[in-house]
């Protein structure tokens, strides 16, 4: 668990990371995001457009590198020098809402956020995994690959396991125990064409409708794509608010929010701590994100705590039965 | 007799006009009707000895040159078969041998002279100044210190290159050394290995980086939780090299930079040199066939495009491309593809049993399903391909990737190179030769890091065997060897030297089995390199029908020492002569 401790001036850009090994699923994942239709600003970093289909009537201007899209969200190929274009977004007027960066099949995800810790204009928001469920196994055996694959695996705060379409539910149900044997302490989704609840990777409200429209929608399909969305959301994630009292001990809650069999995919909400301070909390799987708020939240939006799980997960209950003594 | 042609113009005095003034007598009838190709004037060039390279007549005395080609070798009397000619006796005492080809080097090392030259070893710079090695790090800060002086502003950048604390019995350099000199003004030296910074505390805060809770690999932190100012890597180099003057974009090489780099490499003799990894943009290959173009311009380019930032169907899109908007002095077409990291850095891609220190494994730098559709779009494509591998399981994986992809797509004579590739064992080779892959090994690591590889990264048994060069000649693979400036010197003749002699920096002769002869390195630095990059039918060697492409020596390299401390006259390139004490 990583828990970030940090007094905010100007609120830093949270960037996700999207990480995995060569043909897991992690260009659908910016598609998918890319053709959402959320209203946000965001700066793609890619390592190159040859799998982005980009509309182009969405295109406002192209130059070298960097697209510009209607709407204002960009979209930047970084080749080999991912540090480079995040100097580039730090040096833009107008700062991006969120940054989500793309990383080439082989690169370290986590090595990807050490490098976030040097811009002090931006923080490290969640990191996906994206894993392939028909290959995970020989590429974690694979002669070459396979040290890279597991540390891939190892530093996802949420691994994202793709294309469970492509294989029969046997499968599904022998992959699960097996990666629980050997990553127990991984927060893992099944999925089908990388489709994953929006707020997982984006920094965006919890609202349910929002990240259920948001994940599933046809419409905004500026991308040109038909999606057949055989699994619904409703079906395998689940959301709920927790209501928590002020003055809460921030230490123990977030102990409590970090407990794995819980399935806590991605809390978000606003606290007061016992010295009357107020605190945004933030949850993606295994990283937790607290940060000092400088304006006075709304009453009503203090002490409340937007949830999203796994369907199946017995959180609700067991998080209300507890705070509510 | 005097010279005819001046060094490096173009243009030619026609025939008619040097009748009667300049030459010597016995020339035969002259050439009236111009049918012939051979219409412009000829040149013969009287030498104490030409060492060709052409087995069938090994050495001989005059060549003839006539348009930029090599008409024929011999003496005077067999060339005068060709009709009118001039005699050109300037190198009657000097000894002639195929232009030099560096098979792996940057042109970026013309941009890195703009900055102080901090390194250890005594290097010559463009101009033909020797920079002294500087011993101590209270040598680097001295020097430093002068420039510092020297500077108006009291918030310039001073960028310095070249240092290697390896030689500074492995100290650390920190910030508060370099703020010796300044605290107004950022200052950073980049390492001789190119992948390490040393930057005082300006430096630190320009980049925001002077603050705790820095958590980063590359960014070591001092006993005050505050970074001591050395910068591993390029993702952290970048963001605080361009507040002291370090290009963003490190391997594209401008225009000035280029002409420096020619300048090096008349000095060393060199007449087709390689730049190996650039990402060639538009704007730099415009620039680069432009610069080259001019009538002075003294070196032939090889630019080879490197493959990450685009798909591979892009790549070869852009390659083809590249390939037809070559001239002959930039040439282009041809891919290179970084498989892994470096091996005193730790991030080569070792097999069984990896490092010394038992350090994981390091990094690879493509996946290997782009390495492998990379290889099969080039062989479908008659497009060359350069691989950098360092570590035994990154040659490994090129070895397993080419030979499905050669099963997919067979063809005969690919050239397919290996670069690097200083872990290559006895049974890869094998592999190598069967496959017709060519390897361009990294000699002059060997005098440079040898030790430290003996000590510190892979061991004896496996340093001894680094860049070996006589297993891979014991197997017919087609050898060529490298500087890989500006990471150690550009200067093939050394770099045959190091290969000859297998000395590392301490003295001591590592890998005995692995030397080679004395011709075998000349050969590897001429023919060798040329065929690896698909030009021995042009350039590599005297003969006629190539280029009029010559290294000019005030010396006969005839054993190892004379290597190491030729003296070099200038270059003949293309016909046009380059005299270095007038570049």
């Amino acid at each position: 668990m990583d828990v970030y401790f940090q007094p905010v001036k100007s609120e830093p850009v949270p960037v996700s990371i999207v990480g995995g090994y060569l043909g897991s699923g992690k260009t659908t994942l910016i598609n998918h995001l890319l053709r959402s239709g959320t209203n946000r600003k965001l700066a793609f970093l890619v390592n190159d457009f040859g799998e982005l289909p980009i509309d182009a009537s969405l295109i406002e201007s192209k130059q070298g590198n960097v697209i510009n899209l209607s709407g204002g969200c960009v979209c930047c190929s970084y080749g080999d020098s991912l540090s480079m274009a995040l100097l580039d977004i730090t040096s833009m007027q107008d700062l991006p809402e969120q940054i989500i960066i793309e990383a080439s099949g082989v690169a370290l995800p986590d090595a990807i956020a050490q490098s976030l810790s040097l811009f002090s204009a931006m923080r490290l928001h969640a990191i996906l995994v994206v894993v392939d469920i028909e290959t995970i196994e020989a590429n974690v055996h694979d002669k070459y690959v396979g040290d890279t694959f597991v540390r891939q695996i190892k530093s996802a705060d949420i691994l994202v396991v793709n294309k469970c379409d492509l294989v029969d539910q046997s499968t599904v149900q022998s992959t699960e125990p097996w990666l629980d044997d050997h990553y127990p302490d991984k927060h893992k989704v099944f999925v089908e064409h990388s489709r994953i609840p929006l707020p997982l990777v984006l920094d965006t409200s919890l609202q349910r409708n929002d990240w259920r429209t948001a994940s599933i929608t046809r419409k905004n399909s500026h991308f040109g794509f038909k999606q057949t969305p055989s699994v619904q959301h409703s079906m395998v994630f689940r959301s709920f608010t927790l209501t928590v009292k002020s003055q809460i001990n921030i230490e123990n809650l977030v102990q409590m929010l970090t407990d794995k069999s819980l399935g806590l995919l991605r809390v978000k909400g606003y606290l007061e701590t016992r010295t009357g301070e107020f605190i945004l909390l933030q949850l993606v799987g295994s990283r937790v994100h607290l940060s000092a708020v400088q304006e006075r939240p709304s009453a009503a939006l203090t002490g409340k705590l937007a949830c999203i799980t796994l369907a199946q997960s017995n959180a609700e209950h067991y998080l209300n039965g507890i705070l509510k003594n | 007799m005097s010279v005819v042609l001046s060094g490096g113009s173009l243009s030619r005095p026609s025939a008619s006009a040097l009748c009667g003034q300049a030459l010597k007598s016995g020339t035969m009838q002259t050439v009236t009707n111009c049918k012939n190709y051979l219409c412009t004037m000829i040149t013969i060039y009287a030498c104490k000895k030409i060492i060709t390279m052409n087995p069938a007549r090994p050495t001989t005395t005059h060549v003839a040159v006539s348009d930029g080609r090599i008409i024929g070798t011999g003496s005077l009397e067999e060339l005068t078969g060709w009709g009118e000619y001039t005699l050109d006796e300037r190198f009657a005492k000097k000894f002639v041998i195929p232009g030099l080809v560096e098979g792996h080097s940057h042109t970026m090392e013309g941009m890195l002279w703009r900055q102080v030259y901090c390194g250890y070893f005594d290097r010559a710079d463009p101009s033909g100044t020797i920079h002294p090695g500087l011993k101590s790090l209270s040598e680097v800060i001295n020097l430093l210190n002068t420039v510092e002086r020297k500077l108006e502003s009291a918030t310039a950048p001073i960028a310095g290159w070249g240092i290697d604390p390896i030689y500074f019995s492995n100290s650390r350099i920190t910030r508060h050394d370099l703020d010796r000199i300044s605290s107004t003004r950022p200052i950073g030296i980049l390492h001789a290995s190119v992948h390490i910074m040393n930057v005082n505390s300006c430096a630190l805060e320009l980049a925001g980086w002077l603050r705790a809770g820095i958590e980063h690999p590359g960014i070591p932190l001092g006993d005050d939780g505050l970074p001591t100012g050395e910068l591993k890597g390029p993702d952290v180099m970048t963001p605080a090299g361009v507040h002291i003057g370090f290009d963003r974009d490190f391997l594209n090489c401008d225009a000035d930079g280029l002409r420096e780099f020619s300048r090096l490499c008349v000095r060393k003799g060199v007449t087709t040199a390689t730049d190996l990894a650039s990402r060639l943009p538009a704007d730099t290959v415009e620039s680069s066939i432009q610069i080259s173009a001019e009538p002075d311009f003294p070196v032939r380019i090889v630019a080879l495009k490197l493959s990450h930032g685009s798909t591979p169907e892009e790549l070869i899109e852009r390659v083809i491309d590249l390939k037809k908007m070559s001239s002959d002095r930039f040439r282009m077409g041809m891919i290179k593809i970084v498989a892994d990291g470096s091996i005193q850095g730790f991030s080569a891609r070792l097999n069984f049993p990896g490092y010394l220190n038992k350090a994981q494994n390091g990094l690879w730098y493509v996946a290997p399903e782009q390495m492998s559709r990379i290889f099969q779009l080039a062989l479908q494509h008659n497009i060359q391909v350069h691989t950098h591998t360092n570590g035994d399981q990154a040659t490994e994986l090129v070895l397993d990737l080419m030979e499905d992809a050669l099963r997919k797509h067979p063809s005969f004579d690919h050239r397919f190179t290996i670069q690097h590739g200083q872990l290559i064992n006895a049974a890869q080779f094998r592999r190598i030769a069967k496959m017709g892959l060519c390897v361009n090994l990294f000699a002059n690591h060997h005098y440079y890091w040898g030790d430290e590889h003996y000590t510190l990264s892979v061991g004896p048994e496996r340093a001894e065997r680094m860049n070996a060069c006589r297993s891979a000649l014991n197997n017919n693979v087609p050898l060529a060897i490298h500087s890989d400036a500006p990471i150690t010197p550009l200067d093939p003749l050394f770099t045959a030297w190091c290969a000859v002699t297998r000395t590392t920096r301490s003295g001591r002769t590592q890998g005995e089995y692995e030397r080679i002869s004395i011709d075998e390195a000349m050969y590897a630095i001429t023919l060798g390199a040329a065929y690896t990059l698909k030009l021995d039918h042009e350039i590599g060697s005297i003969e006629a029908g190539k280029k009029a492409d010559f290294a000019v020596l005030a010396n006969e390299p005839a054993d190892a020492d004379s290597l190491r401390n030729m003296n070099i006259w200038g270059t003949v390139q293309n016909g046009r002569v380059f005299p270095a004490s007038e570049i």
